[in-house]
C-alpha cells in the first residue's frame, strides 16, 4: 500500500512544482509598472507598435492578443465578465463596438490626450472615454480577371442570382458595423428586406472578411465585401484584384477606426495615459500606415504616407459617424441571430 | 439552434460508424502483423494526434476550390477530416478493449444453444468504440468553424456575438441538449465497457489491402498533402522565429499546461473511477458543455469575491482544461482499469524482474493512453484565449491568427514545431520513466 502511494508521488509533485513555478511567474506586484494592453488588432502589426512605444518611454507592454477564432468575443466578453477585477489597463480595439459595449456598462475612465485633439470629433467619445485613430475601410472588392470593369457593380445587385458575390456573416467586427449603418439609414424593415432577398439570391454569407477576401482573390466569386486591410493582403499576394469604396445609401464611406479606451480599473493610469497619447499620436498612424495593412490616419500628417493611403485619405471627410449606430447594434444582434437561427 | 443540434448528432452517428468501421480494419490488420511492421502501422495510425485539428482545414482553404458553393464537397472534405482524426482515438480504444480476432470464443458463444449473450454484448467492444467517437465527432469545433459547417458548437458560439447577450444560466440551458446526449453517451459507455468486454472476441479475418487502402487514403487526403503544403515555407520561416521573443516563451507555457493538466487530471480520473464512481456523471457533465461554455463558466466563477485574487493566475485555466478533458481521462482510465489484469500485475510482483513485467504491464500503457489527452490539450485554442494569464499566452492562438494573416512562413515553423512536441515530450516522459524504473531495478538488485 505504502509503495502504491509512492508510486503516484510523481502525480501530485510534479503539477504541484509546476504550479507553484507558474504562480510566481504570473505575480504582477504593485511596484511593476508594465501595462497590461488588451489588444484585437492583429499581432503582427501591433508588435511594431508596442517595441516603438517600450523605446521610447521605458514602459514595458504586456500585451493580450485575441484570436480570429473568437472575432474579438474573446478580450470585450473577458473584460464584460470580469467587470472591475480585469487585469487589463488599456483596450486596444479593431473596430468601435467593443469599447461602446464597455463604456455602456460604465467600465471606462475618460481621458483627453494631448494627441486626442487631433483625431476629428466623429471619431472619438466627447467626453474622451474612448478614442479612433488609424482605420480601415469598407471595400467592395474585383476579380479583374472575371470583371475588368467595376463600374456596373450596383447593377450587379439587380441580376437575379448573386451567387457569385461573398460577405462575412454580419454577426461580428466591421460587417456589423456596415449592417448597423444600414439600418440607421435604411430602416429595420426595409434592410430585413433586403438581406432576405440577397440571401435569396444565393449572396454567399462565408465565415469572415478574410475568406469574403479570399473567395473574389482565387476567383470563386466576381465579387466580395471587405475591408481595405484585407484587400491589400490580396494586392501583396499579386492577386488579380481591384477595389471600390462600399457607399451607403446617402453617399457617405464607411470608414472604420482602431480605438482605445482606458479601464477603470487600472491602478497604472500614468502609463496608461502616456500609451492612449502614443497610440492617438502622428507618429503611431505613420506607422499603421505604413505597416502592410495600410491603415488610414485620421488625424493630419506631415509626413509623406503612401500612395494608397493618400488615395483612402480623402474618403474619410465623408465617412459616416459612427457614434449614431451604438443603439442599432442590440436589435440587429437579435434579428440577424434569429434569421441564422442560432438563438 | 435545435436544427444544427440534430444535424450535429446525426452526422456524428454516421461519421462514428465510418470511423469504427475504418479503425476496426486497420486495427485487425494491426493484430495480424508482427514487429516492425506492426509498428510502422502504428505509427502511421496514430500520426493525425500530433498535427494541429485546424491545419487541414486551413491547407484546403488554399485551394482554388469554392467548398461553401459546393456543399456536398465540404461535408465530403470534413467527414475525411474528422474521421482521420478520431481514428487514433478508437484505435487505442480497441487496443485497449483488447478486440481480438480469436475465432475459438466467438466459435464457442456460437455453438452455446441459448447464447446468453445479447447482441449489445456480443460486440460490446464496437459499441464502446462507435460512442467513444460518436462523442468526439460531435464535440469538435475548430474544424467545422473553419470550413463553416453547421454545427451546434458554432451556434453556441454566434449566439454570443455581442457581448453579454447571455447569462451563465442562459448559456448553460442554451447546451442543455447536446450535454444530456453526452451524458447519456457515457452512461452508456461506461455500463457497456465492463471488464467482461475484454472476453468478448469477433472471429473476422481482417481484410489487409482494404485497412492499407483505408490509412492511405485518409492520411493523404486529411495530413499529408495539407501538410505539405502548409511546411513548403518553413525554413525561411524558422529564421525569422527564431528571431521573435514569443516562440520559445509561448511554446514552453502551452507544453507546461499541457503537462501540468494531464497529470493532474490522470490522478483525479483514477481517484474518481476508483473511489467514487456513483459520481462520474457529477464531474464529467461540465465538461462536455463544450470549451466556450466552459471557459465562460470558469471566467464567471473566478469572479467570486474570495477567487477573485485568483483570476489572473494559472488556476482558471488549469482547472478548465482539467474539467474539459475530464470526460475523455474517465474514459481512458476505466479501459486502463478494465484492461490491465489486476492478476497479472500480482503475478508480475512475485516475480524477480517485477519492476520491468510491471513498467509493461502498468506504467507504458498508463502513459501511451494518456498521450492523445496531452495532444488534446496541447492544441487548444478557446480555452487558452479566454483563460491563459495574459503573462503566460500559449502558442496555438498565435498559430491560428498567423493562418488568418497568411504568414506562411512564420506559419509553416510554428507549424513544424507544433508538430514535433508531442512527440518528444512523449519520448521524454518514457526515457525519465524508464530510467526512474532502472534505477530501481538497480537499488533492488544492490539490497
Amino acid at each position: 500500500m505504502k509503495k502504491n502511494s509512492r508510486s503516484k508521488l510523481p502525480f501530485v509533485l510534479i503539477p504541484v512544482c509546476l504550479i507553484i513555478i507558474f504562480l510566481l511567474m504570473t505575480y504582477r506586484s504593485k511596484s511593476d509598472k508594465s501595462l497590461i494592453v488588451y489588444c484585437s488588432h492583429d499581432s503582427i502589426f501591433a508588435e511594431e507598435v508596442f517595441q516603438r512605444f517600450t523605446q521610447k518611454t521605458g514602459i514595458k507592454v504586456t500585451p493580450r492578443y485575441d484570436t480570429e477564432a473568437s472575432k474579438s468575443l474573446g478580450l470585450t466578453e473577458k473584460i464584460l465578465r470580469e467587470g472591475k477585477n480585469t487585469d487589463c489597463d488599456v483596450y486596444w480595439s479593431n473596430e468601435m463596438f467593443s469599447v461602446a459595449a464597455l463604456q455602456e456598462k460604465n467600465l471606462l475612465r475618460p481621458f483627453k490626450a494631448n494627441n486626442w485633439q487631433r483625431i476629428p470629433n466623429k471619431f472619438k467619445d466627447k467626453d474622451g472615454l474612448w478614442s479612433g485613430f488609424g482605420a480601415r475601410m469598407r471595400v467592395v472588392i474585383f476579380n479583374t480577371e472575371k470583371y475588368p470593369s467595376t463600374t456596373n457593380f450596383k447593377e450587379s445587385f439587380i441580376e437575379d442570382d448573386l451567387s457569385a458575390q461573398a460577405i462575412a456573416l454580419p454577426l461580428y467586427g466591421t460587417t456589423l458595423t456596415h449592417f448597423a449603418l444600414l439600418q440607421k439609414q435604411l430602416g429595420k424593415t426595409q434592410l430585413q428586406a433586403l438581406y432576405e432577398t440577397w440571401r435569396k439570391k444565393g449572396l454567399q454569407v462565408v465565415a469572415g472578411n478574410g475568406p469574403s477576401r479570399n473567395l473574389v482573390a482565387n476567383g470563386n466569386c466576381t465579387y466580395g465585401w471587405t475591408d481595405t486591410d484585407d484587400y491589400f493582403g490580396a494586392v501583396d499576394k499579386n492577386a488579380p484584384v481591384s477595389m471600390l469604396p462600399a457607399k451607403l445609401p446617402d453617399g457617405k464611406t464607411i470608414i472604420i477606426p482602431n480605438t482605445v479606451a482606458i479601464l477603470d480599473s487600472t491602478d497604472r493610469k500614468a502609463a496608461a495615459e502616456v500609451f492612449v497619447d502614443y497610440l492617438l499620436s502622428e507618429e503611431n498612424e505613420v506607422l499603421l500606415a505604413k505597416s502592410s495593412s495600410r491603415q488610414i490616419p485620421l488625424g493630419k500628417v506631415n509626413e509623406k504616407l503612401p500612395q494608397e493611403v493618400q488615395n483612402l485619405q480623402r474618403f474619410i471627410d465623408e465617412a459616416a459617424d459612427l457614434r449614431e449606430i451604438f443603439a442599432e447594434r442590440t436589435p440587429l444582434l437579435n434579428w440577424l441571430k434569429e434569421t441564422h437561427k442560432i438563438k | 439552434m435545435i436544427d444544427s443540434f440534430i444535424i450535429s448528432l446525426l452526422r456524428a452517428l454516421i461519421l462514428a460508424l465510418l470511423t469504427c468501421f475504418c479503425s476496426r480494419q486497420v486495427y485487425l490488420t494491426f493484430l495480424s502483423l508482427r514487429g516492425r511492421q506492426r509498428f510502422w502501422l502504428a505509427l502511421l495510425t496514430l500520426f493525425p494526434l500530433i498535427i494541429p485539428p485546424l491545419l487541414p482545414a486551413y491547407a484546403y482553404s488554399a485551394f482554388k476550390i469554392n467548398f461553401q458553393t459546393q456543399p456536398i464537397l465540404n461535408e465530403f472534405f470534413y467527414g475525411l477530416i474528422v474521421i482521420s482524426k478520431t481514428l487514433p482515438f478508437v484505435f487505442i480504444a480497441l487496443y485497449f478493449i483488447k478486440y481480438s480476432t480469436q475465432s475459438s470464443a466467438i466459435l464457442c458463444d456460437k455453438l452455446k444453444p441459448n447464447s446468453s449473450l445479447s447482441f449489445i454484448k456480443r460486440n460490446a467492444a464496437l459499441f464502446v468504440a462507435t460512442t467513444l467517437a460518436g462523442l468526439i465527432i460531435f464535440h469538435e469545433y475548430e474544424i467545422a468553424s473553419l470550413m463553416r459547417i453547421r454545427h451546434w458548437t458554432i451556434d453556441v458560439f454566434n449566439a454570443h456575438a455581442g457581448g453579454l447577450s447571455h447569462t451563465i444560466i442562459g448559456s448553460i440551458k442554451m447546451v442543455s441538449a447536446p450535454l444530456t446526449t453526452s451524458l447519456f453517451a457515457i452512461f452508456i459507455l461506461i455500463r457497456i465497457h465492463t471488464p467482461q468486454t475484454q472476453k468478448i472476441t469477433l472471429a473476422r479475418s481482417p481484410n489487409q489491402s482494404f485497412a492499407y487502402i483505408i490509412l492511405t487514403l485518409l492520411l493523404l487526403t486529411s495530413f499529408i498533402v495539407p501538410y505539405l503544403i502548409v511546411i513548403k515555407g518553413a525554413w525561411g520561416g524558422f529564421y525569422e522565429i527564431l528571431q521573435t521573443n514569443w516562440m520559445l516563451q509561448e511554446t514552453f507555457n502551452s507544453i507546461i499546461f499541457a503537462i501540468v493538466s494531464t497529470l493532474c487530471v490522470a490522478f483525479l480520473s483514477h481517484l474518481v473511477v476508483s473511489s467514487l464512481p456513483k459520481f462520474i456523471p457529477f464531474f464529467i457533465a461540465p465538461g462536455l458543455c463544450g470549451t466556450l461554455i466552459l471557459g465562460l463558466l470558469i471566467l464567471a466563477f473566478f469572479q467570486i469575491t474570495f477567487l477573485q485574487s485568483l483570476a489572473h493566475s494559472i488556476l482558471p485555466l488549469t482547472l478548465a482544461q482539467i474539467i474539459y478533458i475530464f470526460p475523455l481521462a474517465i474514459v481512458v482510465r476505466i479501459f486502463i482499469k478494465n484492461s490491465i489484469q489486476q492478476s497479472s500485475l500480482t503475478s508480475a510482483h512475485l516475480l524477480s524482474n517485477k519492476e520491468k513485467l510491471n513498467w509493461k504491464l502498468y506504467h507504458l500503457p498508463t502513459i501511451l493512453a494518456h498521450f492523445p489527452l496531452f495532444c488534446i490539450l496541447w492544441f487548444d485554442i478557446t480555452l487558452n484565449t479566454l483563460l491563459a494569464p495574459t503573462s503566460l499566452p500559449g502558442i496555438f492562438p498565435r498559430l491560428y491568427n498567423l493562418m488568418h494573416y497568411n504568414e506562411n512562413e512564420k506559419l509553416s515553423a510554428t507549424v513544424v514545431i507544433a508538430v514535433l512536441v508531442p512527440p518528444i515530450i512523449l519520448a521524454l516522459v518514457l526515457f525519465i520513466s524508464r530510467i526512474g524504473i532502472l534505477c530501481k531495478i538497480k537499488k533492488t538488485s544492490g539490497n
